[in-house]
């Protein structure tokens, strides 16, 4: 699937940052429903902070895991990993329109503190954040106008 | 150095040389040494596509074990991270004096298999694909190799080993001495922290080129696909790594050494520690094990970004098509 080469910020966030901010939070409570215990374990583990940067829009959200649970907050500690990447790639990848890898190779996303010991972990939050992300960007967009092109 | 001149193959006349593993590396080397010496080349294999491939090239097959059973001196050429499972198989099999070669320092330097101490260990490791060993060998040429011995209980293991590494086509070019630790160390370092930076400008000058409405072909025709790029390579091995930027006229080298200096080099520097620091400490060697342990479930990921239906990729082939 070819990557967009301009993907655009989603046309449902008119707020800035302290809404990415607000709707990443969403997404994050959903991703914790998503992974069972071990998983929860396995991410503490090998990297307890991920912040997540979107330069479109300027916000930053920090992901900390405990084995316990995942909770998002404002940017603070040292993360373990800092990816970056546009909110709209993120937006189009959820949506199937445009692929992860192909993002990756056109050089969209960065994922500083990558390694060999944390690629297991993080390949394993891919499609939970994506699914995630798809279920509170609509919910999102159900509840403000207009609403989201999810076609 | 080590060449020809250092080695004597006869010191494996009549002996049984074990192959173990028949892929990349196992294939070409196998049929070198058959062609050469005159010893008894066998095979081992647990992978039937590879056995078959074996026995259609004219060789004796048998299970890895089998080979290590009869081995006077056994190669060991399965990927990496599969040594400390052969290893554990075939260490009950193996007699005592056999010369166990590898082709990479990467098990022993981790300390992922720890070798009989009644047995020679050896280090083999050429320093070209498999196809371009076979190719040079038949064109009458060399290829470097590193060599070094690890544990010499015959006090024979330099002159097999080196029998080995002349056998296999290497010596016509040379061997230079190295230590397990120190190769295996360097082939990931290089693979790990150079091979990197190189894929990214690669991949980033061909994204913004295209962005800025260049054409997509020319692109990867400056890059790599003319074999212009390999052939520079190829002056810098031969005329050396700065003198050879003179072959690409002035502005080549008013260019490239302005733009050079911009380049955030010491960003660059800490992640390449980063990356060493992750090898020598034994880092990278167990997230390798613990993928191959855990049945390489990275594998299915990174094949999609390799197998992704990218625009280079699509050009790549539009030009294979011409």
């Amino acid at each position: 699937m070819p990557v967009r080469p301009h993907a655009q910020r989603p046309e449902f966030l008119g707020g800035g940052g302290d809404e990415v901010s607000a709707l990443m939070g969403r997404v994050i409570e959903r991703l914790d429903g998503r992974l069972d215990a071990d998983q929860r374990r396995q991410l503490a583990a090998a990297m307890p902070a991920i912040l997540w940067e979107f330069p479109d829009t300027g916000a930053r959200v920090q992901l900390v895991a405990t084995p316990a649970a995942l909770c998002c907050v404002s940017a603070g500690d040292t993360p373990s990993l800092v990816v970056r990447m546009p909110l709209g790639t993120l937006h189009d990848a959820a949506f199937g329109r445009c692929s992860l890898a192909a993002s990756f190779l056109a050089g969209r996303i960065t994922v500083r503190g990558m390694s060999p010991t944390r690629l297991r972990e993080f390949i394993l939050l891919v499609d939970p954040l994506l699914e995630s992300f798809r279920e509170a960007a609509r919910e999102h967009s159900s509840s403000a106008a207009p609403a989201p092109d999810v076609s | 150095m080590f060449r020809d001149e250092h080695a004597d193959p006869g010191a494996l006349r009549g002996t049984t040389i074990a192959i173990l593993g028949y892929g990349l590396l196992g294939r070409p080397l196998a049929l070198n040494l058959r062609d050469t010496l005159e010893a008894r080349v066998l095979v081992g294999s647990d992978d039937e596509p590879s056995s078959r491939q074996a026995r259609d090239d004219g060789f004796h097959v048998t299970t890895l074990a089998e080979a290590a059973a009869e081995a006077d001196v056994a190669l060991v050429l399965v990927p990496d991270e599969v040594q400390p499972a052969v290893l554990a198989r075939i260490a009950p099999r193996l007699r005592a004096r056999t010369l166990l070669v590898f082709a990479s320092g990467y098990a022993l330097a981790n300390g992922l298999v720890v070798p009989a101490t009644d047995l020679d260990v050896g280090l083999f490791a050429p320093r070209m694909g498999g196809d371009a060993i076979r190719e040079r060998f038949l064109a009458g040429r060399g290829y470097l190799s590193y060599v070094g011995v690890e544990q010499d209980v015959t006090g024979t293991a330099w002159t097999r080993l080196l029998a080995i590494a002349a056998g296999a086509g290497s010596l016509r070019q040379g061997a230079l001495e190295m230590s397990a630790r120190e190769e295996a160390v360097l082939d990931l370092y290089v693979e790990q922290a150079c091979g990197p930076w190189l894929g990214a400008a690669i991949l980033s000058a061909f994204h913004v080129g295209v962005e800025a409405g260049l054409s997509p072909l020319g692109l990867l025709l400056e890059m790599y696909l003319s074999g212009e790029m390999s052939e520079t390579f190829s002056q810098m091995a031969r005329d050396g790594f700065l003198s050879s930027s003179r072959a690409h006229g002035y502005a080549a080298a008013f260019g490239g050494m302005t733009r050079t200096f911009a380049i955030d080099r010491e960003g660059m520097a800490a992640h390449m520690r980063e990356v060493l620091t992750e090898i020598e400490n034994g880092g990278f060697a167990r997230a390798l094990q613990d993928e191959f342990e855990a049945g390489y479930p990275c594998r299915a990921f990174i094949e999609q970004v390799i197998g992704e239906d990218d625009l280079l990729s699509r050009t790549e082939a539009a030009f294979r098509a011409m």
